[in-house]
């Protein structure tokens, strides 16, 4: 799995204890967020999202989805 | 001086003062039994270790979240698997009789096993970061 976390987080000039803090969660756990090597709960994943004003599938992406994405092998379905 | 440390650290800090004391007071009032003052002095000395690094560690952000949650769960899983194993090599090493235990070292392996196999697995999950 690969976040966008870091990357939004830095923009937005937020460090990693502020954004624990307003999702409810530990500091490790952002860390590990981060690193992609924590798979979040639906909750998480959307506060998460919801802090940063974006949809879920924006800041999760899987390794699956990264591939069809660079072969455009994959299309996004929906209007 | 304590009012910025959460309740259930000052509790745990307390706890530890008050078990040390009782150890402190049984090592003079029963010089004979050695065992009640271990036992005080040891709780007490864990509770206030944990009560204080607990405090250091976490500040008034929260103790556990959901991955120290399932993290926990799925260590103490593992673990109980890891007791039932153990607790049937012990058997058969004993029917069998390669390996004669008593039942009282056999509870005090068992529990040393179960307790330290949750540390273990834990610490590697907490490292890892995940449990899959």
């Amino acid at each position: 799995m690969y976040t966008t976390i870091r990357e939004l987080r830095e923009t937005s000039g937020m460090t990693q204890d502020e954004l624990a803090r307003k999702v409810g969660v530990r500091r490790e756990t952002i860390v590990f967020l981060e690193k992609g090597k924590y798979n979040p709960s639906l909750r998480l994943a959307r506060d998460v999202a919801g802090v940063f004003g974006k949809p879920v599938e924006e800041i999760f992406l899987f390794d699956d989805e990264e591939t069809a994405g660079e072969t455009g092998g994959a299309e996004k379905t929906g209007n | 001086m304590f009012s910025s440390i959460q309740k259930r650290y000052l509790y745990r800090i307390v706890i530890g003062i008050i078990f040390i004391t009782g150890g402190v007071i049984a090592a003079f009032t029963l010089p004979d039994d050695a065992v009640i003052t271990t036992i005080f002095l040891t709780a007490g000395i864990v509770f206030l270790l944990t009560g204080i690094l607990r405090h250091r560690k976490n500040r008034d952000g929260p103790e556990s979240d959901e991955r120290s949650k399932k993290i926990g769960a799925w260590g103490l899983s593992y673990a109980w698997l890891t007791g039932l194993i153990a607790a049937c090599i012990l058997f058969w090493l004993d029917y069998l009789g390669i390996f004669r235990v008593s039942a009282q070292s056999g509870y005090g392996l068992m529990v040393m096993i179960l307790a330290l196999s949750a540390v273990v697995y834990q610490a590697y999950l907490f490292r890892k970061g995940d449990v899959c």
